[in-house]
């Protein structure tokens, strides 16, 4: 209707109003203005009543009923209205156009859904060629004929929640809800719509596919065979009604699909789901793993598109796009795909472990490029590539002439000079060291989480959590890692868990496939390609990896089990810079050895004193190399772990403290097993002297604008932290030797370097050196709760030894094998408990 | 409304044929109009002894009220908001237009009870015309199928 008619139309009825001598009433509302309809008033004639008789009750008059009325002579309407409200009614005229206005306004479906508080949506296409926003996939699980006598239409499912549309009136309105919920097993999230959006919608999602399908997909299926997921899991035997009920007393706990939550909880194999799914989507089923996609189909859709959907095209075959899917009914999943691609769809279903490793075998050339040079090629000077830029070659190359220069023209006074430097270097890194454990012992800089926080996460809530487990010749502990993994308080359908391996590892490939492992582990093969370092396989893994958190555990890693709830916990009350929650570390066969005990109290100083002491300080902490959790955004935006540093873990936590982000330290401890063999303990070690000081090269290669980035505290923190590790390793046996020699021999040479005010400044400093470093590991081990390895505390000069054994073998290695990755051997101890 | 009876009319006009008009037919006429609430005239109109349109036309001669003929109106369904369809059907009325304050309606009679209009209507004139039977009737039938 024109407005000009709309205008006429009113005239008409206001002068109908004059004529009678009774008051015209425009019954709809001025923009922004109050409705003149008095929800009181209307709330007396039910709406059935209301429509049939074209009625709108407005207001009370005293005990008097003031109706609008599109015509006055009508006694009967005024009887009737009578009976049902017990008032005298009072007529106003109205026009009727207005009328069914205010009727849809007070008794219309989007009154109903504001009075029951769902939302109102149009299930009409926005445009003829636009996106549907019903799923006819999701819509062809209910029958269409119960569709169209109950006035509901299931329209979407979203992360396990199937959204049922519905047009009917309220009285009407719990049997469709009724009849969803035996359907589907769980409540549906209801939405309004009105009868005709509904019956459009429902016209289009049974109508006969556009495109040619396969025979059996357009055969009508019997109304009997038309079951859920449930019911035909039962008709398959692999399903008893006990594990029915179970599966759904946990979905009810911790959300997600029937079929998921059935395959994670171990109640029914996976092949079994996709089979019955299948059947009830009236899909083939495909085992893609001899399959090569098409490269045609390939390039229709963007990698990143493919592997966030967990979709793969297949093919291109007579105009129609062959797609694999793991789970057809992901309505994101398609609505991105019809952005790409307007070429029909034919989905054809595969396990998601079937879509996981395709995604890989297709993509992995690409994977491992971006593994290996993304932060590379987005920021070369953050990458340890290259060991020393020209730059850094030059001012080495000239230091060191000028250092021979002055030893060849003035021995002795260079040798006092650099002992000058080298007392006030151990001074300053002593007391900055113990400046930071002293104000940790006297507080507690973790981020709180207490076990009340953590018991009232609702699981349902709970966000996907990636574990990353890189594994090479690991067999050993492979139980072990199965037995901690599964002992973690987080509901398994919301695990990702990645064991990352590498290709020429055909031994722990074999061994995990015997242990069949529940769908929440995840293969992922690394291709054999350079460099072969953990960072790259983490790199890989990472650009396959679901979870909002990201969190690295060693292969004999046992994390507290409620680490990764105290972690949600942390996150939602930490500041938005924080990115990154580093969990202790600790040891679980400290009583091995003396190796071991030595470890326990070099751990125990450092993750329970010296990294809060850091954080407190707001200086930039060396992540340890396991149990720190990351936003896994963050961590993409900063360029994930470098691949050429063997230290990737420290790496990361200088640069994204560099970037304005910061770390937190939750207290919740991971158990891992000390080296307790000498040999594989000095290839560690000297593979973190190794990465401490490619750390160092990488971020010093501007120190300008480290420190404008820092700022001053940082910068110093960060030489005395990373800088002062290694090079107080290395410096030492070269004191150690001077110091013995000395006292055994009185060489006046050694004498002459060491003048008085060089030699007690020396002595001072060693005193305060070792006080220092014999404190922090005593009170360390007293913090953690050991304090039977006090006295191996003591013993700690011995450790140091060791250490610079470690630090010369990182050293001489940086020169002929930077990225070589000297892997630690685990599985020394599998007896012992944390 | 003042003036001849009907019946006189009916005769002095020549609306009937005088032929016709044998004494058994005017008694039955006559007992038929005896039936409370009908009018002889429906009768000489049913029986086809009167010529609707004649009888239209002689009659709005003769009281000076307008003559309208219907063949082809279609009725503005809102008009019988002011004069319900069962009313209209009943006095054989049939609103036209509606011109600001005034609504002209044809009529096959002179006298239509139209108390029910005027009082639930006080500010509105009634303005009167006259229609043949058959042509108002079949305008009604366009609101009223049943009729």
């Amino acid at each position: 209707m024109s407005a000009q008619a709309a205008r006429e139309g009113e005239r008409f009825y206001q002068r109908l109003a004059a004529h009678a001598g009774v008051p015209y009433l425009g019954l709809d509302p001025a923009p922004g203005g109050p409705d003149p309809v008095s929800p009181d008033a209307a709330q007396l004639v039910p709406p059935g009543v209301a429509r049939e008789l074209g009625v709108v009750p407005v207001a009370l008059d005293g005990e008097a009923l003031v109706v609008a009325v599109g015509g006055l002579d009508d006694e009967e309407t005024y009887r009737m209205l009578r009976t049902v409200t017990g008032r005298e009614i009072v007529p106003v005229v109205a026009a009727p156009a207005a009328i069914a206005r205010a009727l849809d306004r007070l008794y219309g479906p989007r009154s109903a859904a504001r009075r029951l508080g769902l939302p109102f949506v149009s299930l009409d296409l926005p445009s003829p060629r636009g996106p549907d926003p019903v799923n006819h996939t999701v819509a062809q699980s209910f029958a269409e004929d119960m569709c169209r006598r109950l006035l509901i239409l299931p329209v979407s499912l979203h992360d396990g929640v199937l959204t049922l549309a519905t047009a009917a009136p309220p009285g009407r309105l719990e049997l469709g809800l009724a009849v969803a919920e035996a359907l589907t097993g769980r409540r549906p999230q209801v939405v309004v719509t009105t009868p005709e959006s509904l019956e459009r919608a429902i016209g289009r999602a049974f109508a006969p596919p556009p495109y040619p399908v396969p025979v059996e997909r357009i055969a009508p299926a019997p109304e009997e065979e038309r079951r859920r997921l449930g019911a035909l899991l039962l008709a398959t035997g692999l399903l008893t009604h006990a594990q029915l009920l179970e599966g759904l007393r946990i979905q009810e706990r911790v959300g997600g699909r029937i079929g998921e939550v059935l395959v994670h909880a171990g109640l029914v194999p996976e092949e079994a789901v996709v089979a019955a799914l299948a059947e009830q989507l009236r899909l083939p089923v495909v085992d893609v793993s001899k399959i090569r996609p098409d490269p045609d189909a390939l390039a229709l859709v963007p990698e990143p598109v493919a592997r966030r959907n967990q979709f793969v095209p297949l093919a291109i075959s007579d105009h129609v796009l062959y797609l694999a899917m793991a789970d057809p009914l992901d309505d994101d999943a398609v609505a991105e795909l019809r952005r790409h691609t307007k070429l029909p769809i034919r989905i054809v279903i595969t396990s998601r472990p079937g879509i996981e490793l395709l995604l890989q075998r297709t993509y992995s050339t690409r994977y491992v490029r971006v593994a290996t040079t993304d932060l590379l090629n987005r920021t070369p000077d953050e990458s340890a590539y290259r060991v020393l830029t020209w730059p850094q070659r030059l001012g080495f190359a000239v230091l060191a002439i000028v250092f021979v220069l002055c030893l060849v023209y003035s021995p002795i006074n260079t040798i006092i000079a650099f002992n000058v430097f080298s007392v006030l270097f151990y001074t300053s890194f002593s007391l900055y060291k113990f400046r930071m454990i002293y104000d940790a012992l006297g507080h507690s800089f973790e981020l709180p989480v207490t076990e009340e926080e953590v018991a009232e996460l609702d699981d349902r809530e709970l966000p996907v959590y990636t574990i990353m487990v890189p594994l090479y010749r690991e067999v050993a502990v492979l139980p072990m890692l199965v037995d901690s993994l599964s002992r973690l308080d987080y509901p398994p359908s919301k695990l990702d868990i990645k064991l990352i391996l590498e290709e020429d590892d055909a031994e722990t490939l074999l061994a995990i496939r015997a242990l069949e492992l529940p769908p929440h582990f995840k293969l992922v093969i690394v291709p054999d390609a350079q460099p072969k370092t953990k960072p790259k396989a983490c790199n890989y893994a990472l650009i396959q990896a679901e979870g909002k958190y990201v969190v690295i555990y060693d292969a004999e890693d046992r994390p507290d089990p409620d680490q990764l709830k105290k972690i949600v916990v942390a996150y939602s009350k930490a500041e938005e810079r924080i990115v990154c929650i580093q969990c202790k570390l600790n040891y679980y066969n400290r009583d091995q050895n003396l190796l071991t005990r030595w470890f326990t109290i070099e751990y125990s100083s450092w993750f329970d004193l010296f990294m809060p002491g850091l954080d407190a300080a707001d200086s930039p902490i060396p992540l340890g190399g396991t149990s720190n959790h990351l936003v896994r955004d963050k961590l993409i935006e900063l360029g994930a772990w470098d691949p050429f540093n063997v230290t990737e873990d420290a790496d990361l936590g200088v640069r994204l403290h560099k970037f304005g982000y910061k770390t937190a330290i939750v207290d919740s401890t991971t158990y891992e097993e000390a080296n307790s063999d000498l040999y594989n303990w000095i290839r560690q070690r000297s593979r973190w002297v190794k990465g401490y000081i490619q750390t160092w090269l990488v971020h010093m290669r501007h120190p300008v604008k480290l420190w404008r980035q820092m700022g001053w505290r940082s910068w110093w923190s960060f030489q005395f932290v990373i800088a002062g590790t290694f090079f107080g390793f290395l410096l030492n046996p070269f004191y150690w030797c001077l110091t013995t020699l000395w006292l055994m021999t009185k060489a006046g040479v050694i004498r002459e370097l060491f003048p008085g005010f060089v030699y007690f400044a020396a002595a001072a400093g060693l005193y305060i050196g070792n006080f220092v470093f014999t404190y922090v590991n005593v009170a360390g081990v007293l913090r953690r709760g050991y304090p039977e390895l006090v006295k191996y505390a003591l013993l700690s000069p011995l450790y140091w030894a060791l250490m610079s054994v470690g630090a010369y073998k990182g050293f001489f290695q940086l020169f002929y094998r930077p990225f070589y990755w000297e892997k630690t051997v685990h599985g020394l101890d599998v007896e012992s408990e944390p | 409304m003042n003036g001849p009876s009907r019946i006189e009319l009916l005769l002095a006009g020549g609306a009937a044929d005088p032929r016709a008009l044998q004494a058994e037919t005017i008694l039955g006429v006559l007992e038929r109009s005896a039936r409370p609430g009908e009018r002889p005239e429906e009768a000489l109109l049913d029986r086809g002894l009167v010529d609707d349109r004649e009888f239209a036309l002689e009659l709005a001669a003769r009281s000076g009220l307008e003559y309208a003929g219907l063949r082809g109106f279609i009725p503005d369904p809102r008009l019988f908001l002011y004069v319900p369809v069962a009313t209209a059907v009943a006095q054989r009325v049939c609103p036209l237009v509606l011109v600001d304050d005034s609504l002209k309606l044809a009529t096959v009679y002179l006298d239509p009870d139209l108390l029910a209009v005027r009082t639930r209507f006080p500010n509105l004139d009634l303005d009167l015309v006259i229609a043949p039977r058959d042509e108002l009737l079949d305008a009604l039938r366009l609101v009223a199928p049943g009729l």
